[in-house]
């Protein structure tokens, strides 16, 4: 699913959000939803005969093609040549959550908040697609079509569905980077694009939501590449190249995808959140306050201290936690991992010999 | 008596191959009716055209008194024609419990609006599946991954599955290949319990110790035609049955090898 997502995104998304109509946003929003369906929905006929590399082939095919016939066709739209029409900045009741602040920069924090929000909705309704029949539907389809077929499953009906709500996703996404850059181009639509979304979707872990997020955050504009250009201002020219070094890497190394790395990590903290009280709190509290002073230290001074934009040092200190945690643990997963390998697992064969 | 399932002339040509020519079956409701043949006879095709997997040439068949022509492999299990595969087929990303629950669901438009709402909701499916998962005894495997199971503990999972859709009638394809002896003996045991649950049974084996124990009826096919039809006993003493499959002598076999040769490079199957 994160696969078909990344893969339509930047191809399908809020044509009539823009110069046009002027229509509010959530209307907009809504028609290029189902814009992005339609054509979703009209891609799942050759799905119908085809599957894995033949489909993937046939789908790129089709964005290039609706890139000339319709992003870049001046008959059409008027986005030829990279120009580009304005985005209406999303509002709710009068408050402004488009990505501009009163400043004039690009850093509104309600933004930030809108996009976690949007992100949290389509985590759980993926979550809670796959665990329920559909799941079950979409893994039996895509596992063996003759014995879905055979169970009972209309193996045609189901594909739509999946392209359906793949599709609804990338038209979600597409308004999401629509407002995010504050306008719509041709460009922005371009196979390409789709192509390198597809890649960092990859680089995550394909079949996972994790996966997903992790690939959003690695992709040029992501997480991790602006809090890397606040080091090193720059390193945007490279984030091709190291997606791309990345994608060899984690083919030949991990081919599930970085996402299962953390699987693990994601798991315990998830259970340990809802399960744990002051006690807990308090002696995590204990164990872990020089790595939660010293993060917060190289947060306030280390990371951004020429930032010359509105954003508030309070978000650095928790990001250098945040950074400084995440080494902590990824080191005392390797520490565990060599402790287990160097010492042989010997309760089996006491069992065995009792 | 009318057949819960009956074919009449039924032909299925792959070019010039007749893999199954006028082949006229009846299997009664509540009844254990057995076919068996030697290797390329055309049984699992038999089995593809009567689920919808291959095109029938010529001929009919009727379920429940209903024509099957151009009706959906997925509708035809969905009537209650629940089949398994020689080759298992199961699905693998799914748990022992998913596979049975995937088969017994029944899916309206907007199930996955409701999944995305309470996916874990109750279906009422789960005693149909409960009961099949313990029938054949896999209450310890619910959930595991099918593919961590034996063998043999697979082929008792594509039974189990194609119970839990609570068919009227289940078309088992060599259910018993690849089982040990002891193995068999059991299925043989819980495909009589199966029978009286009011599901009727169509088996397809090798197994002839257990065809002829378990059947009521048995269809003998050799080369795409029925050769014999009756019960276990008509089946067992039957001197064309004997010579096609039961054995031959030396001297038969040998003149037969040359055939036989050729058959299997003609890729029959």
């Amino acid at each position: 699913m994160a696969r078909l997502m990344s893969h339509y995104g930047p191809t399908e998304s809020t044509p009539f959000a823009v110069g046009g109509p002027h229509w509010p946003w959530p209307i907009a929003m809504g028609a290029g939803i189902i814009v992005s369906v339609i054509v979703g929905l009209i891609l799942a006929v050759p799905a119908l005969r085809i599957r894995g590399v033949q489909l993937t082939v046939v789908t790129i095919a089709a964005s290039i093609s609706l890139y000339s016939l319709y992003f870049d066709n001046p008959k059409l739209t008027a986005l030829q040549g990279g120009s580009a029409y304005a985005i209406q900045p999303p509002t709710f009741f009068g408050a402004k959550f488009g990505v501009t602040s009163s400043s004039g920069l690009t850093d509104n924090p309600r933004f930030t908040l809108f996009c976690l929000l949007v992100l949290a909705g389509l985590c759980v309704t993926l979550a809670n697609l796959r665990r329920g029949s559909s799941g079950r539907r979409f893994l039996a389809v895509r596992a063996n079509e003759r014995a879905a077929a055979s169970a009972g499953i209309n193996v045609a009906k189901t594909k739509f569905l999946a392209f359906g709500i793949a599709s609804a996703f990338a038209g979600i996404a597409g308004s999401m980077m629509a407002f995010q850059t504050n306008q719509t181009s041709a460009p922005m639509w371009e196979y390409g694009v789709g192509l390198s979304a597809l890649a960092f979707c990859y680089l995550g872990g394909i079949t996972s939501i994790n996966g997903a997020v992790l690939g959003g955050m690695l992709a040029g504009g992501g997480m991790i590449a602006t809090f890397g250009s606040y080091h090193s201002p720059g390193i945007y020219a490279y984030t091709a190249i190291l997606g791309g070094l990345g994608m060899i890497l984690t083919a030949v190394i991990h081919p599930a995808g970085q996402a299962s790395i953390f699987q693990p990590l994601m798991r315990h903290f998830g259970s340990w959140l809802l399960t744990a009280r002051g006690k807990e709190w308090g002696a995590v509290f204990k164990r872990l306050w020089p790595f939660l002073l010293g993060g917060g230290a190289w947060g306030a001074v280390g990371i951004n201290p020429w930032r010359t934009d509105s954003w508030n040092r309070g978000w650095m200190i928790v990001l250098g936690i945040l950074i400084v945690l995440f080494v902590r643990n990824i080191v005392t997963q390797v520490k565990a991992a060599k402790a287990a390998k160097a010492v042989p697992d010997t309760s089996s064969l006491q069992e065995v010999t009792a | 008596m009318s057949a819960l399932l009956e074919t009449n002339e039924l032909t299925v040509s792959y070019g010039g191959l007749h893999a199954n020519s006028n082949v006229n079956i009846k299997a009664e409701k509540g009844k254990l009716t057995g076919l068996i043949g030697p290797n390329g006879a055309g049984k699992t095709t038999f089995i593809d055209a009567i689920t919808g997997f291959t095109n029938v040439s010529s001929g009919r068949a009727e379920f429940n008194g209903k024509d099957l022509a151009g009706v959906a492999p997925d509708e035809r299990a969905k009537a209650g024609l629940v089949r398994t595969f020689q080759s298992l087929e199961l699905f693998e990303d799914l748990t022992v419990w998913d596979n049975l629950i995937v088969m017994a669901e029944e899916t309206k438009w907007w199930s996955f609006l409701a999944d995305i709402v309470s996916p874990n909701r109750t279906l009422g499916i789960e005693e149909q599946a409960e009961w099949a998962l313990n029938l054949l005894s896999l209450g310890e495997h619910r959930d595991k991954l099918t593919l961590d199971l034996s063998h043999g503990q697979r082929k008792l999972v594509s039974v189990a599955r194609a119970l839990a859709a609570k068919p009227s009638m289940l078309l088992l394809d060599e259910p018993a290949a690849g089982l040990d002896t002891v193995e068999s003996q059991q299925l043989g045991k819980h495909l009589r319990e199966i029978l009286k649950q009011d599901i009727s049974i169509f088996l397809i084996d090798h197994d002839m110790g257990l065809v002829l124990s378990v059947c009521d009826y048995i269809y003998v096919l050799d080369f795409g035609k029925i050769i014999a039809e009756g019960t276990p006993e008509e089946v067992r003493n039957n001197p064309e049955v004997k010579r096609a499959y039961l054995g031959e002598t030396a001297g038969e076999m040998q003149a037969e090898g040359g055939a036989a040769a050729a058959r299997s490079l003609s890729g029959e199957g």
